[in-house]
């Protein structure tokens, strides 16, 4: 590597790296360690291809993402986190606002990194379908029917997510 | 809101979470020079929390030996962890009146929460503390009598009053709600969360620590009224208590402890040199750790170790950044106070209306951001420092 691409490297980083650790940390659910491993790998790839990478933010986003749906390796698929506690039950009450938004962030870290992934680009990232089927290297139809899986778990894990978007269809 | 908005809302706080370790750029290049041995984050057992943000210089940690098959280790012994830094340091101001009521930050700091204070019903001085609560992304007021925030403005440490009070609430700062109070077998007037944002520093008191009481039958009233320390890993609920008395000579009752920069011992005020006594979180004394004791403005040191606040030189209104390494000067900047470091260039400042700063003048001030080369940016409207009802910023790394 020459002092030019170390160089560049460091500026990249030194712009950058905040906002790509927040989005590793998002797909490994809030896994500190995880996080600096999945970036840490992507950013090892980026920089030994650095001459040949046109935008490497996106190539650094595009390793993480495929890194962690990995519709290819199977072996590497993770299973949802377990926890000692099981969920809450479903409660009838409308739950406040900030209390939902507590829920939902920490059902987000008990989905699969595959369902997670997915949500953070159709959702976080508000990528259309067909963008993140480019993205992640799959069809459209993969992508829709794993976004309808994920929802459907994060529903299961939030069931105050579904009392919430009741009552708001009751205002509307 | 739509179920899209819900999630993308836990998204973004989830994400906001994440700190950045100090040493990745560094880690992922030595990688890329040697991809045949990938230099990956080394193992380490942490005591610090993962998602925390840590500015200060350094964690304890221990190192693990990899390989089954090696021979028996030594017994592990502590190491510096680099440094984490928050990944969130967009900066944030609030100018519009003199008390904030969004969110003021810079850097890897922010201000986390701030008290104004007014006579009491007893005649002491009572704080109303305000809270920043980030589902709002504005200050609150609470109705807490004393809190401190951990390090990555997820939790608080209230105090009930009247102070001192026989327990601690942890505050969740999103839901506003306390998920666990601790109890004390010793009264406590004021609490500091370690860098490792687990473990908390509790001063006791036998009296309220903010009330002056008059000199009664020639005993100095204002002596403090601390009786010690407690400690408690919040994640257990588990307390240690040592006794400490007031330092002798020290003016005021409020005699609140700290944490040194790493987070291994924790220091008393003095009002002699040095400005800080040290001990170990058993109460034994110990040598203070380098630069840490000295007579220095609130900020202390950068969070990388090297540079150092002191007030002057006059007329000022002046503080000069030294380095500690070199011994040299490294700025002077035209600040009233230092009172917390954004980064390793840039400090949260006090400072008065330039030519205005004479007489009664330096008390018409604002919080301030200044770097190392004088770059001066508002963060808060102007204020009256001087008269009660001023606001005291609490800063938190965030």
């Amino acid at each position: 590597m020459d002092t030019a691409t170390e160089r560049q490297f460091r500026e990249f980083m030194g712009e950058r790296s905040a906002a790509l650790m927040r989005l590793a940390y998002l797909l490994t659910g809030g896994d500190q360690h995880a996080a600096e491993d999945l970036l840490q790998t992507a950013l090892t790839k980026t920089v030994t291809r650095w001459a040949g990478v046109k935008s490497p933010e996106a190539y650094v986003r595009q390793v993480m993402y495929r890194q962690q749906v990995d519709f290819w390796q199977h072996r590497w698929r993770r299973r949802e986190t377990n926890v000692a506690i099981p969920p809450d039950e479903a409660r009838h009450d409308v739950t406040p606002a900030s209390d939902l938004r507590v829920v939902v962030r920490e059902a987000l870290t008990r989905i699969t990194p595959r369902q997670r992934a997915v949500l953070a680009l159709r959702f976080f990232e508000d990528l259309p379908e067909k963008e993140v089927a480019r993205l992640l290297g799959c069809s459209v139809g993969t992508v829709r029917s794993t976004t309808h899986r994920s929802l459907a778990r994060l529903r299961e894990l939030a069931p105050e997510l579904n009392d919430s978007v009741r009552v708001e269809e009751v205002l509307q | 809101v739509s179920i899209d908005r819900h999630i993308k809302n836990a998204c973004g706080d989830l994400s906001a979470q994440a700190g950045v370790p100090a040493d990745l750029t560094d880690r992922v290049l030595s990688a890329g020079r040697a991809p045949a041995r990938r230099s990956r984050r080394p193992l380490r057992y942490s005591f610090a929390a993962g998602a925390t943000a840590l500015l200060v210089g350094a964690g304890v940690a221990v190192a693990v030996n990899e390989s089954a098959s090696r021979p028996p280790t030594p017994p592990p012994t502590p190491t510096i962890q680099p440094v984490v830094l928050s990944s969130d340091t967009s900066l944030r101001t609030d100018l519009g009146s003199a008390f904030p009521s969004h969110l003021v930050a810079a850097g890897h700091t922010a201000v986390a929460a701030y008290y104004t204070e007014h006579k009491g019903a007893s005649g002491g001085i009572q704080r109303t503390n305000y809270l920043y609560d980030p589902t709002s992304g504005t200050y609150d007021k609470t109705p807490w009598a004393y809190l401190d925030v951990a390090p990555g403005m997820h939790q608080a440490a209230v105090l009930e009053g009247p102070l001192p009070t026989p327990r601690v609430g942890i505050l969740d700062m999103a839901t506003r709600r306390v998920t666990r109070w601790i109890s004390i077998g010793h009264k406590v007037g004021g609490a500091a969360w370690a860098p490792d944002g687990r473990r908390l520093l509790l001063t006791t008191y036998d009296k309220d620590p903010d009330v002056f009481s008059p000199p009664v039958g020639g005993v100095d009233g204002a002596s403090g009224s601390r009786t010690g320390f407690a400690v408690v890993d919040t994640a257990t609920g588990h307390d240690t208590f040592h006794a400490l008395a007031p330092h002798p000579g020290t003016i005021g009752t409020r005699q609140d402890l700290g944490w040194s920069r790493t987070g291994t011992l924790i220091w008393a005020p003095t009002e002699t040199d040095p400005a800080k006594v040290f001990y170990d979180v058993d109460g034994r004394p110990q040598p203070a750790p380098a630069h840490e004791a000295d007579a220095m403005e609130e900020a202390g040191l950068s969070p990388n170790g090297v540079l150092q606040p002191r007030f002057g030189p006059k007329p000022g209104p002046a503080v000069t950044i030294t380095n500690v390494t070199t011994g040299k000067r490294a700025a002077i900047l035209p600040i009233e106070q230092a009172r917390a470091w954004a980064d390793d260039r840039q400090l949260f400042a006090v400072g008065c209306a330039a030519k205005k700063c004479k007489g009664t003048g330096e008390f018409r001030n604002r919080l301030l951001l200044v770097s190392l080369t004088g770059k001066i940016t508002p963060l808060t409207g102007y204020q009256r420092s001087d008269k009660l009802g001023s606001w005291v910023p609490l800063f938190t790394h965030r």
